[in-house]
């Protein structure tokens, strides 16, 4: 506590040095003066006592520098009197200062940006609800064999989605072409993200037949439709198929990209054996259910694996989701984009380090030159 | 004890300050080398500017405070005076002290009768 006040004080006093000097100043010749004053008293002479009282006193400039270490901050006021020098030095040398400022501008903002991207990507956690209970299924399953786990798996609920289908959407002006997912009934319950109108899909909406729907994204419902709250309940004519406008999601809803225009339930029709065992193998995402751990859900996924297999029409190569595996969600999304992050990531710091040897060898070239 | 001239230590400059407060009360620093003069017989040599400093330092910790004021002789001089936690900071260095000089003088005996 002692050491912390006394800390305090020395800052302060930085600020006022001048008046500080002044009034030592003043102390120390008055005392100066009071001595010389005594010895005058005594019988010296004026001269004999001047000295003498120099003498009785110490060194006036000694006790002034002995109080002044005291006083300050002797760290802090160095580091001051450096700063200024260095500043000064490079002022003096503009195109050192030039090229080394640039090399290290470079080599900083080049690992800035980086990291930025790779904090974005792989640090930040899901911006959904208890994002620490979402895992990844680390596979990928065709229709039939989702609709079974989502009935066999226990410990977690599961949802399916599939990029890359893309849609028509006609009878609105211009016909044009939309970015669509398709998703199983639960995606948006099992990522526990709201719409932002209407309701997300409901369970059986993905079935044949019952799968008339449509959610739209933000910009989607902004650019195409006015955003005209009234659209919800109404049909649009995606691929000439008449769907309802069930919902529209949040701006900052970017699953699975932020390029998905229109999320599709997924038509699950187990008569039509092509598409519902061999057509889209989608990745699977999934939330812990109440009491189980992340090792007893991969436990049950393992299981289930080697059941499914009788589930085929047709054998499935055996190596099928080989080593299947339950992950938390964030590392399973961006698994293959993870390591070629990490790889840019220690690329620009080696070019950063690049950047500082090249900096250095300036510096030691003028050094080099200057002694000459 | 009769030392020949000594050189003052550090912590016992502040002791004596302290103590030189405590008895005199408010005094400035030409007053306070010349009590200590007095008191110690002018066998303590005391390189008076090492004072400020000390002074310093003592107000630093807050066992001292300054207040400029007018001198005996009208001039404007700075007057020290005991804190009440420099009274207490007294009472533990002089007990320290205490401790540490009986400790001393009964080694001292120990190693001569033996």
């Amino acid at each position: 506590m002692d050491a912390l006040r006394i800390f305090w004080k020395r800052l302060a006093s930085l600020l006022h040095k001048n008046r500080s000097d002044a009034q030592l100043d003043e102390e120390l010749r008055a005392h100066v003066d009071a001595l010389m004053e005594e010895n005058i008293r005594r019988g010296m002479t004026p001269e004999e006592a001047r000295y003498a009282a120099r003498r009785e006193f110490g060194g006036i400039e000694q006790t002034k520098e002995l109080y002044r270490k005291q006083r300050g901050l002797p760290f802090f006021e160095t580091l001051l009197q450096d700063l200024r020098f260095g500043a000064r030095l490079l002022a003096k040398n503009p195109s050192y200062t030039t090229v080394a400022v640039l090399t290290l501008a470079l080599g900083i903002g080049a690992n800035t940006a980086i990291f930025s991207l790779v904090n974005g990507i792989l640090l930040e956690p899901l911006p959904y609800p208890q994002a620490d209970k979402l895992v990844s299924v680390t596979g990928s399953y065709p229709r039939g064999a989702f609709v079974a786990m989502r009935e066999q798996v226990h410990s977690l609920d599961v949802a399916a989605y599939a990029e890359g289908h893309d849609f028509n959407l006609s009878g609105r002006g211009d016909p044009v072409r939309l970015t669509g997912t398709l998703v199983s009934a639960e995606l948006f319950s099992v990522l526990g993200a709201k719409p932002e109108l209407g309701r997300a899909f409901l369970p059986g909406e993905d079935l044949a037949g019952q799968d008339q729907y449509v959610i739209l994204s933000r910009d989607l419902w902004r650019e195409r439709f006015g955003s005209d709250p009234g659209i919800i309940g109404r049909p649009i004519d995606l691929d000439g198929k008449s769907r309802e406008v069930v919902g529209v999601m949040p701006a900052d809803f970017r699953f699975p990209s932020a390029k998905t225009q229109v999320w599709i339930p997924l038509h699950n029709d187990a008569r039509d054996a092509t598409s519902y065992w061999a057509s889209d193998f989608m990745p699977v995402i999934g939330r812990l259910r109440a009491g189980s751990t992340i090792s007893q859900a991969r436990a049950e996924v393992r299981l289930f694996q080697r059941r499914v297999f009788s589930l085929f029409p047709w054998p499935m190569p055996t190596d099928w989701n080989a080593d299947i595996s339950v992950v938390p969600l964030q590392s399973g999304m961006v698994a293959d984009v993870r390591l070629r992050l990490l790889m840019l990531l220690g690329a620009v710091v080696f070019v950063l380090l690049i950047a500082c040897a090249n900096v250095a060898n300036l510096t030691l070239s003028r050094a080099a030159m200057r002694e000459k | 004890m009769s030392p020949p001239r000594g050189e003052v230590l550090q912590g016992t400059l502040d002791l004596i300050v302290l103590k030189t407060l405590d008895t005199v009360g408010p005094l400035h620093g030409y007053g306070i080398a010349v009590r200590i003069g007095q008191v110690s017989k002018n066998l303590l040599k005391l390189n008076q500017g090492t004072l400020y400093p000390a002074l310093l330092r003592l107000e630093q910790r807050g066992w001292v405070a300054s207040k400029w004021g007018v001198s005996e002789n009208n001039r404007r001089a700075r007057f020290y005076s005991l804190t009440k936690r420099g009274k207490k900071q007294l009472a533990t260095e002089k007990e320290s002290w205490e401790r540490m000089s009986s400790l001393i003088s009964r080694l001292l005996a120990v190693a001569e009768s033996s």
